[in-house]
């Protein structure tokens, strides 16, 4: 990435007068946001922590093998203590190596599920709201009915087909997912398509496929950036959801979702076997959040406070 | 001989869910020869623009064109999307009314131009950036590689419609749609752009229509004018024609609505009424409601042009009757 677009969602004049800058002064400004915004720096930090979790796991987990799923009869349900500061759960293992393993999963899943609703989401989107007509109706009607399922019950039906796994999961959380980035990058095909820069594009006789991706997907970067950071977060929510109800990963795996349902028999004798998968869970959510609105500051000047 | 470009009985509908809803073209008639500058004038909703877009045919999609368009021999109207696409920026291309509007603000101006190259005339990265560079220069840009390397925001409109201007000449089309390239500018910036435009078009013998709603730029830069009135021409000649015997009343209102001296003087004239908005149900001359000389015909009879002199028609039931 050499540059960063100005959301270019809302249409009108003001977009017109859109700054784009290279990716120094995106750097500077993200140090201005950073400054001014302790939220921002929250995010930043537990993205940072999460992602730090994922990449080094087996190397700063207190206990590698247990992280990993091996039982130690002798260490069952401990309470957080020197030795293990965060506990062990019913089969002796050490609660916060688990969670640092875990953290991969909740990475990586989330990666997969966006990575692939955008892949599908984002050109079908950009299809439907430049070329408009039959074919807008046609996959808008297709997304409606996609969109017209919960997306946690319609991943669970995927499951249920697919069978229970981690990556199945994933698959079906995709499914559910790729009609809201359709959405979203229809709308800002919609407002370029009779954007003069197009309309010139069209004049020089620039083709449909090169005016889609040149023109129209690469203004929708900016959005669609945003909305994946904001989901990385829902879809650790959801995984987690599907893991709970025995949907998602499977044991021994060291998965949060999992961890908190293998948890919740004895939450009120061993609290902590539930509670810090859970709090882990919650604080990834609040990373991506925080991240994305971070992102948005970053990429949108226009709507910096 | 025929001409360069031949629009004939154009006539362009608006449809929404199967019906009319409006016909803001009814039957215009062109021809522009090879190498020259036709201006067309009118006020807003004249269809000056539209009809320049019919000619590339970048209609929006709800717009239905009859009639026909003819550009170097091509049926333009009935080209297939395929062919439309190697067609438009190779024979025809079109300098936009905002430069600052008609470039992406995400790429490098050059950039944008190098695809335009590389699409039409398939040259290879560095001979395209080369090819681009040299149109830069020819449209009289100063610092051309930093022109080419900037973002769109980053230039002043002058120097975009410049860039815009080299864009349009990248692949040395027959024809040049300018619609109103000049509007958006300052006037000292405007008189530049369109003796650059004039210059170039005599150096590589390009044909220009040029769209404005300025008649002094019509007599400055143009050979020959069509004024349009509601979907069709009223009057056509060359500048001077226009200007010393204006035959149509519409034509004479326009060049009565021209500030004359210091135009301080006088508050300006104006034709009174708008440019009727629903063209469909007008019976007769269409300019009759606001026109100072109408009479009981002028609200039955569709005037026919007639010719007033060699190369000079007006499309007025008094100029038939003198």
């Amino acid at each position: 990435m050499t540059t960063v677009p100005a959301d270019l969602l809302a249409a009108g004049a003001a977009a017109d007068s859109a700054v784009t800058s290279p990716f120094g002064s995106t750097l500077r400004r993200a140090g201005r946001v950073l400054r001014r915004d302790p939220l921002a720096c929250l995010g930043l930090l537990l993205v940072v922590l999460l992602v730090a979790a994922a990449v080094l796991g087996p190397w700063i987990a207190p206990y590698p093998d247990q992280g990993r799923g091996v039982a130690d009869v002798s260490s069952r349900v401990q309470a957080p203590s020197a030795g293990h500061w965060l506990g062990t759960d019913q089969l002796g293992r050490d609660v916060l190596s688990r969670i640092i393993f875990g953290a991969r999963g909740a990475l990586l899943v989330p990666l997969l599920v966006v990575g692939l609703a955008v892949l599908v989401g984002v050109p079908l989107g950009a299809v439907a709201g430049y070329r408009g007509g039959r074919l807008d109706e046609l996959l808008m009607r297709v997304t409606d009915v996609f969109l017209a399922f919960p997306p946690l019950l319609l991943a669970m039906v995927a499951v249920a087909v697919l069978g229970p796994s981690l990556l199945n999961a994933g698959l079906a959380l995709a499914v559910a997912w790729w009609p809201w980035y359709a959405r979203l990058v229809r709308g800002v095909a919609q407002s370029l398509r009779d954007r003069p820069f197009v309309e010139a594009a069209r004049a020089m006789g620039v083709s449909q496929p090169r005016i889609l991706s040149r023109h129209v997907i690469r203004n929708a970067v900016t959005p669609v950036m945003v909305q994946a950071t904001v989901d990385l977060g829902t879809v650790i929510l959801a995984a987690g959801a599907l893991a709970f109800l025995g949907l998602g990963a499977q044991p021994p795996a060291p998965d949060w979702g999992l961890m908190v349902s293998e948890g919740r028999v004895s939450t009120m004798t061993a609290w902590w076997i539930s509670t810090f998968p859970g709090l882990a869970i919650f604080l990834a959510v609040l990373g991506f959040n925080l991240f994305g609105d971070l992102l948005r500051d970053v990429l949108d000047p226009r709507d910096a406070r | 001989m025929s001409a360069l470009l031949e629009v004939a009985d154009l006539k362009v509908e608006f449809r929404s869910h199967g019906e009319t809803t409006s016909t803001p073209l009814r039957g215009i008639d062109l021809r522009l020869e090879a190498g020259e500058m036709l201006g067309l004038v009118g006020e807003t909703g004249c269809g000056k623009t539209l009809t320049g877009l019919s000619v590339l045919r970048l209609l929006p999609a709800s717009a239905h064109a009859t009639g026909t368009v003819r550009l170097d021999g091509a049926d333009v109207l009935a080209m297939s999307g395929r062919r439309l696409g190697s067609w438009r920026g190779r024979a025809v291309s079109m300098v936009f009314q905002h430069p600052g509007n008609a470039f992406n603000p995400v790429y490098p101006v050059g950039w944008q131009m190098v695809q335009v190259v590389r699409r039409h005339l398939g040259l290879s990265r560095a001979r395209a950036r080369q090819h681009v560079v040299e149109h830069l220069q020819m449209v009289r840009l100063t610092d051309v590689e930093r022109v080419a390397d900037a973002y769109p925001h980053e230039l002043s409109g002058g120097i975009l419609q410049r860039a815009m201007i080299a864009t349009a000449l990248l692949c040395r089309p027959r024809l040049v749609v300018a619609d109103e390239p000049t509007t958006a500018l300052d006037v000292t910036i405007a008189a530049q752009i369109l003796d650059l435009l004039r210059d170039l078009q005599q150096e590589h013998g390009f044909a220009v229509m040029l769209i404005t709603h300025n008649l002094g730029v019509v007599r400055s830069v143009c050979d020959r004018a069509a004024v349009l009135y509601a979907g069709r021409v009223v009057e056509t000649g060359t500048p001077e024609q226009l200007f010393s015997c204006p035959t149509h009343p519409y034509t004479r209102g326009l060049l009565g609505a021209l500030p004359v001296g210091s135009a301080r003087q006088q508050r300006l004239r104006t034709i009174v009424g708008q440019v009727p908005s629903d063209l469909r149900t007008v019976r007769g001359c269409s300019f009759a409601p606001r026109c100072p000389l109408v009479h009981d015909r002028c609200l039955v009879e569709d005037p026919a042009p007639v010719t007033v002199a060699v190369g000079h028609d007006a499309a007025c039931l008094l100029a038939a009757g003198r």
